[in-house]
């Protein structure tokens, strides 16, 4: 999976391409965890992104959860496959798809 | 009211008020005029009328009135003078005979005129007692009684004293039991609803709807050959003839209306012995239902008839009206439920006197056909009374043909399989309905045809593309190039070539140079999806693809350049001879389950097709025309006809460009360039563009029009003809018969014309027989343009392209049937008969409908989903300048449809969608927005009202009314407790429960709820299951002592329920260990946006975090598909299955309507069916709970491997059907030798080996409940010292994967890991992810549940505890695995115990996805 990231002030773009697992979870975790603190806005964009696994939703959960309390995070252009499983699993009531 | 008034009144008799009930149903006809015909010689007319009147005179029944009070009649014995006789002037025999076949159609003056009688002289001699009976005071055999009467009489005998009225009870004597007020009894619903239970049947076989009711009649005496093969074979068949003949017409119209069952009414006496000599109407009708399988022999279908006739004779009772009341009720019948009426008159006369008896049983037909059957001399005399407008002299003649047909061939052991129901001369009508013939030259070829026109029409122009242009002699030498170009490249005769260019001038030379060849060519449409495109070029193997740069989509495939093949410099390379038999293209068509077929053509059908006299439009064009505007897709076989048939008989083609396909200017402008005045265009495409002014204005150049591929609505024809002048045609006919096989020049609403040169038409049954003529039969083309079948589906080329009698033919799956002029009705795709909550809907048959309401212009029918909820919705759009009223449609409809086949939507359009090819678009039609507006009806108490406005609160709706339906309107199991709980506060019900959880299922509307609250409602029984046959299965089960564990290769695996929890960790182990199978086809089913495919690739990615890209199409394959339709079966699948492993099922504990059932149930036998015939063995993913309940403190067994029933009880709908499904497969492989393992497992949890849940976790039972105790911070004493079956999902798949290949071992297997889960265990392990909870006594859970349940927020954190039903006095039978146990270690497998470490990994795994 590749991670490109473009800060403006409070607002973290991160577009991700190729596929969200176990293995590519962390590095994502760990350059949400690198930035979050200051954020107001947090947009993931899916453009690239082919799969998620179990471990992929974990990490969006956990940001999703910080973002709760301190703006907005917004994740888009998911394709099918993964928006199926954000719905089976239930995280298209909780995250915001865009 | 006087006494004697009193004492002389009397009610109708059960059979007396049917017969009023018909009488008011079509008053002032005479369907209820019953009359006899005697005829007498040797006797004075004054004696004869004498004779009657001593008759009339004898019996009460001539003395009653018929008294109607309001709604109300009954009679009034004596209270009239009994019927007289006049003798009327003398006529001749042939004027007396009209005169009473008249008079029988007449009405009598009911209710004062019940009866009038005639003696009229004969001027040849004798005379003839003519006596006209209201059916309300005679039945059939009353009559041959009254006739004996007579005789006897004249005889000099006196006539007996005949009482109808029974004096001391004060009721008809007939009245056994009062049919006024009683309702209908349970056992009579039962009975009925039992004996039309699957019941597969259609009314009536020919569709006409005539208007008037009059009668014909037809009549015909059986010869003494005929009758004595007939004696032999009701001897043979160990019945009596009426039940032979009973038998035939139960065959008969079966196969007539192509259906499994055969319905008929039949009159049954009703007499008690003593009434044997009564005067009077006894006779109640009822109906007759056989079921009938080809293998069954005849002796079987005749002992059947007999069995069902006894049976619903002894229910005769019930009354006919009531019974088709139930019947309705029960949604088998809609408006009719039977046209047919058997009437066998046993009556014999005895007399010395010479005379000639008739009977006429009604002289107005509210039904098709009366068969009456009586006995005469030696022999029997048919007679049919026939509703005029669908029945004639010659449908009668065919009709007795067909029966006599049967009765000649069939004997004890004849097979209903070899039975056909046409006779000969109905045979030679159906088969000529052909086409004319036309002798076609066989040396022929597409290339040798176009060299002819080339020759003859050399510099005229052939082809027009934008700005480039061709003359014939041009596009002759361009094809050349090609062909040897690609001649060049090593194509040769029989190569196939695909190309995917633009709409340019290189297209049409193109096909010609690859036909020139010899090669076969295969269009692509550049539009295509990248997948399909790839699909047809590996599917076809095509040697070659030509196509262009300028074909964007081009550039993932290697093809050769077309302008390459077209700078090619050498042209006189000598070209191969070309046969005409030998394949020219082809198509690639949608497969009914998404995969398209290739279906390859030869040169013959198109050289027929094209031929000048051909059909009509031809002829037309041919004479008339220049050239046409082309805007078919290449795709389509259409576009072959808009370009062969103009280019070889001389013609031009103007190639219209993409932009002329889809825009109405576009195609005008076109059409105007260079004066082309054919046009093709399908009708709805026409009706939408007819709005564009530029299309108008062009159209004053076009003469004739062909349309292709719908019904041709006849007010298109009309204004096409009568505002422009234009001849419009209509084709109908698949791409497997070349294009077309019928046309039409005028176009109806329904039909689409008779068969074009050298082709024919037959309408055959499913049992592939000839049907009569008149009644709606499958398509199946015959002729010169049957294709050749479908590339790399040989099962289903030899399903589509058969035999008939030597023909080979095309079966279309399409419905029709002929008019009287040979001309074919269209009645739509037979597969587009659907089921809805259970109910077979017929959806062409409500487009029918919604079609002949004024102003409709178009219609499609089909089901859409809206909240999870299947409806039925109709989308239509009007003709210019017409209003629908919705309202009006709707009346419209429910006039003339059964409720549940009135759709719930409906959705005026501005157009009707359309596909490329200028169909409907299915697609896009479901992708249109639709809402759903329920029939409001008002609560009616209290009750209702406070559960209406539970349901508005729970669901959000503003208004709901007492009839609407929970589930309907977006509830789910979900929001029941939330539901249970409002329903509760608004009752204040003190915690009091009213309701279970389950009720809601049961009852989903607030009127059903507020029954059940008042203890209306009858407790549904349990789900038995002790009344099966249970025979030989504990045996089947059994396995033989100290055996070893062989394992076997699994083979080709055909694996279900892919994308489910348990099915996809099932896919994850088998790819684990390639070695140990072939390949496994995973059925998955698609949805709207996703195919199966990625589905399954998505799932797979969420648990295994891989795809198997790699191995997917060596190891592995998605099929899109679902258990529930057997014809996935039949369709899919080219290698042979030798594994079936079935872990498809719905696993909702409740569900409303027959959701279970339709997946756990039929799913699972239909792939039985499937396995019996592949020979594969069949693994069921099972569940231990088929275990069931027993009663606290009754005897029990336990389950174990070895048995399935054991006495258990069980009280669950998801439950019953996986038993159920085990059932099916247990008698399956007791009956028909299949192999089967059921793989029975517990409660399926997180992975072993991290953890890792279900995606759907929060609609698990157990994790729910392990919630609400986190959310309640405690759990019950009892709980929490209990323990619970634990199964690790990544461990049990992989047990059944070992299980499921031992070899020669067909049993049960209990595949769950030995050791439970300890509640303190999990309770501890809670604690250490920070989530605490108490431990406290039962008796204070139940009070924090209570208060809990209070607050909606309460009542929603414990939701999971409400689900729990544990009706308390039934416990759980033990479930035993030892033998499993044993096995496993065998195979060398153990499951891994569960560790804390497990059970720490597994909730963090649900609280990092925030389960808790």
């Amino acid at each position: 999976m590749t991670i490109d990231k473009i800060l403006k002030g409070k607002e973290l773009i991160l577009n991700l391409a190729g596929r969200l697992d176990a293995t590519t979870a962390p590095a994502l975790e760990s350059e949400l965890k690198a930035y979050i603190d200051e954020l107001e806005m947090l947009t993931i964009d899916f453009k690239g992104l082919e799969y998620v696994s179990s471990a992929g939703l974990r990490v969006l959960l956990f940001a999703q959860k910080v973002m709760n309390k301190q703006g907005k995070m917004v994740i888009r252009n998911v394709n099918e496959t993964i928006n199926e499983i954000f719905e089976v699993t239930g995280f298209i009531d909780i995250l915001t798809i865009e | 009211m006087d006494t004697r008034k009193t004492n002389s009144m009397r009610k109708l008799s059960q059979s007396q008020t049917a017969v009023i009930q018909s009488e008011l149903a079509f008053a002032g006809k005479a369907q209820n005029v019953i009359s006899v015909r005697l005829r007498l010689w040797g006797l004075e007319a004054s004696a004869i009328k004498a004779a009657a009147e001593q008759v009339f005179a004898s019996a009460d029944i001539f003395t009653a009135e018929l008294i109607r009070e309001r709604e109300a009649f009954y009679f009034h014995v004596g209270s009239r003078q009994a019927a007289e006789c006049s003798v009327l002037p003398a006529m001749e025999e042939e004027e007396a005979k009209a005169y009473m076949e008249e008079g029988d159609c007449r009405p009598l003056g009911f209710p004062e005129e019940l009866c009038r009688a005639v003696v009229i002289p004969i001027e040849e001699g004798g005379a003839a007692l003519y006596v006209r009976f209201h059916h309300v005071i005679m039945d059939g055999y009353g009559m041959s009684l009254f006739a004996q009467r007579v005789l006897d009489v004249l005889s000099g005998k006196e006539a007996e004293r005949s009482v109808f009225f029974k004096e001391e009870s004060g009721e008809a004597h007939a009245d056994r039991e009062s049919a006024e007020g009683k309702g209908i009894r349970t056992e009579d619903r039962d009975f009925w609803a039992g004996f039309f239970q699957d019941a597969e049947f259609e009314p009536a076989i020919f569709a006409e709807v005539p208007r008037s009711l009059n009668r014909r009649v037809f009549e015909y005496s059986l010869d003494r050959t005929v009758m004595a093969g007939l004696e032999r074979t009701a001897a043979a068949c160990g019945v009596s003839i009426p039940y032979v003949l009973a038998g035939a017409y139960a065959v008969y119209l079966a196969e007539a209306t192509d259906k499994k069952d055969a319905v008929f009414l039949m009159p049954r006496l009703n007499r008690l012995p003593e009434e044997r000599d009564t005067l009077g109407c006894f006779t109640l009708l009822v109906p007759v239902r056989v079921h009938i399988e080809q293998g069954d022999s005849f002796a079987r279908i005749c002992r059947r008839v007999q069995e069902a006739a006894q049976e619903a004779s002894a229910r005769k009772q019930t009354g006919f009206g009531e019974i088709l009341n139930i019947l309705r009720d029960e949604n088998v019948a809609a408006d009719s439920l039977s046209e047919y009426v058997f009437n066998f008159y046993r009556f014999q006369i005895h007399t010395d006197l010479t005379y000639q008896l008739d009977i006429s049983v009604a002289g107005a037909m509210h039904n098709h056909l009366t068969w009456s059957i009586f006995r005469k001399e030696d022999s029997l005399s048919f007679r049919l009374d026939m509703r005029d407008g669908v029945y004639d002299e010659e449908r009668a003649g065919f009709f007795i043909d067909g029966i006599l047909q049967i009765l000649e061939r069939a004997d004890r052991e004849t097979e209903v399989g070899s039975l056909s129901v046409t006779g000969k001369k109905e045979e030679e009508k159906l088969l000529a309905v052909r086409g004319r013939e036309i002798e076609i030259d066989r040396t022929e070829t597409i290339p040798s045809l176009f060299r002819k026109a080339a020759a003859q029409y050399k510099d005229r122009p052939a082809l027009y593309a934008g700005k480039d242009s061709l003359t014939f002699g041009e596009l002759d030498r361009v094809s050349d190039r090609i062909a040897a170009a690609l001649m060049a490249e090593g194509v040769e005769s029989g190569s196939r070539v695909a190309f995917m260019l633009p709409r340019d001038i290189r297209l049409i030379p193109t096909m010609l140079g690859i036909l020139k060849t010899g090669a076969i060519f295969i269009p692509v449409d550049p539009g295509y999806p990248r997948d399909r495109v790839r699909y047809i070029l590996e599917d076809s193997d095509a040697a070659v693809l030509i196509s262009s740069g300028s074909v964007e989509e081009a550039s993932g495939h290697r093809y050769l350049e077309v302008d390459d093949l077209l700078g090619f410099p050498g042209t006189d390379s000598s070209f191969p001879r070309i046969l005409q038999d030998q394949p020219a293209y082809m198509i690639y068509t949608s497969g009914t389950t998404g995969r398209p077929k290739g279906v390859i053509l030869s040169h013959r059908g198109i050289i027929n097709i094209v031929h000048p006299e051909n059909n009509p439009f031809n002829r037309d064009i041919v004479r008339n025309c220049r050239g046409i505007t082309a805007i078919g897709s290449i795709c389509f076989d259409i576009s072959l006809f808009e370009i062969f048939v103009p280019l070889l008989n001389g013609l031009f083609v103007e190639l219209g460009n993409e932009k002329s396909m889809l825009d109405a200017g576009e195609l005008a402008k076109h059409i105007l360039a260079h004066k082309a005045d054919i046009l093709h265009c399908t009708p709805s495409r026409i009706v939408s563009y007819l709005g564009n002014s530029d299309f108008v204005g062009a159209l004053q150049t076009v003469k004739a029009v062909l349309s292709a591929g719908e019904v041709l609505p006849r007010s298109l024809v009309d204004e096409l003809k009568n505002d422009y002048g234009i001849r419009i045609y209509n084709g109908y006919g698949p791409t497997e018969t070349t294009i077309g096989a019928t046309i039409t020049e005028d176009g109806d609403e329904k039909t689409i014309g008779r068969p074009i040169a050298n082709m024919g038409v037959l309408l055959l049954n499913r049992n592939r027989k000839i049907v009569p003529y008149g009644a709606a039969g499958e398509i199946c083309i015959y002729g010169l343009g049957v294709g050749l079948g479908y590339r790399n589906r040989p099962e289903e080329t030899a399903e589509k392209f058969t035999e008939y009698q030597g023909r080979l033919i095309y079966r279309t799956g399409d419905i029709g049937h002929f008019a009287e002029d040979g001309s074919l009705i269209y009645h739509g795709r037979n597969d587009r008969q659907i089921k809805l909550r259970g109910l077979r809907i017929e959806l062409s048959e409500i487009e029918k409908v919604i079609g002949s309401f004024k102003g409709i212009s178009q219609v499609h029918c089909m089901i859409r989903t809206i909240d999870r909820m299947e409806h039925l919705a109709a989308f239509y759009t009007a003709e210019t300048g017409k209003k629908i009223e919705q309202e009006k449609l709707l009346e419209h409809m429910r006039r003339q449809l059964t409720s549940y086949m009135v759709p719930d939507i409906l959705k005026e359009l501005e157009s009707m969608p359309q596909t490329p090819g200028g169909k409907t678009d299915l697609k896009a039609l479901k992708q249109i927005p639709i809402e759903y507006s329920r029939q409001y009806r008002a609560p009616k108490n209290r009750l209702e009202k406070q559960i209406c406005l539970a349901f508005s609160s729970v669901l959000d709706k503003e208004k709901v009314g007492a009839d609407d339906n929970f589930f309907e309107m977006g509830g789910d199991s979900l929001s029941v407790p939330a539901l249970l709980m409002e329903i509760e506060d608004r009752l204040e019900t003190e915690g009091q429960e009213l309701l279970e959880f389950g009720d809601i299922f049961k009852y989903p509307t607030p009127a059903l709820i507020a029954e059940k609250i008042a203890g209306k409602v009858r407790e549904e029984p349990q789900y038995r299951i002790d009344g099966l046959d249970y025979s030989g299965i504990d045996e089947y089960l059994s396995v033989p002592e100290g055996r070893e564990a062989v394992k076997r290769n699994l083979g080709n695996i055909l694996l279900t329920g892919v994308t489910g929890y348990l099915g996809i960790h099932i896919l994850i182990d088998l790819l684990g260990r390639p070695e140990s199978f072939g390949k496994v086809f995973c059925l998955a089913r698609g949805n709207a946006k996703l195919s199966a495919s990625r589905r399954v690739r998505g799932t797979l990615f969420y648990y295994a975090e891989e795809d198997f890209t790699e191995s997917y199409g060596s190891k592995w394959e998605v099929v899109e598909g679902d258990i529930t339709d057997p014809r996935i079966f039949r369709e899919e699948f080219n290698e042979k299955i030798d594994t079936i492993i079935n872990s498809a099922a719905n696993v909702a504990h409740f569900a409303y309507g027959d959701a279970l059932e339709q997946v756990n149930t039929r799913g699972v036998e239909n792939l039985i069916e499937y396995a019996v015939a592949q020979g594969a063995e069949l693994c069921q993913v099972s569940t231990i709970s088929v275990g069931g309940v027993y009663r606290a403190g009754e005897e029990h067994g336990s389950l174990t491997e070895q048995n399935l029933y054991i006495g258990q009880e069980i009280h669950n709908q998801y439950i019953y059907s996986k038993y159920l499904a085990e059932y099916a497969m247990l008698r399956a492989g007791v009956d028909r030798g299949l192999s089967i393992k059921l793989m029975r497992v517990g409660n399926l949890q997180g992975r072993s080996r991290d953890g890792e849940f279900q995606m759907n976790m929060k609609t698990n039972a157990f994790t729910r409940r392990l919630a609400a105790y986190i959310r309640m911070g405690a759990i019950p004493r009892s709980v929490y010292d209990s323990s619970v079956n634990f199964s690790p999902v990544d461990e049990t798949a992989h047990m059944i994967v070992s299980l499921a290949m031992l070899e020669g071992v067909h049993t049960a297997f209990h595949v769950y890991p030995p050791e439970e889960a300890a509640f303190n265990n999990l309770v501890a392990a809670l604690e250490k992810i920070g989530h605490r909870i108490r431990l406290v006594s039962d008796e204070e859970f139940g009070a924090m549940l209570r208060a809990m349940k209070k607050s909606r927020e309460g009542a929603d954190s414990v939701e999971g505890l409400l689900t729990d039903i544990n009706p308390g006095e039934y416990w759980d039978i033990p479930i035993l695995q030892s033998w499993t146990n044993h096995m496993l270690e065998l195979l060398g497998e153990c499951w891994q115990p569960l560790t804390e470490e497990y059970l720490n990994r597994y909730l963090l795994a649900l609280d990092g996805m925030d389960m808790f």
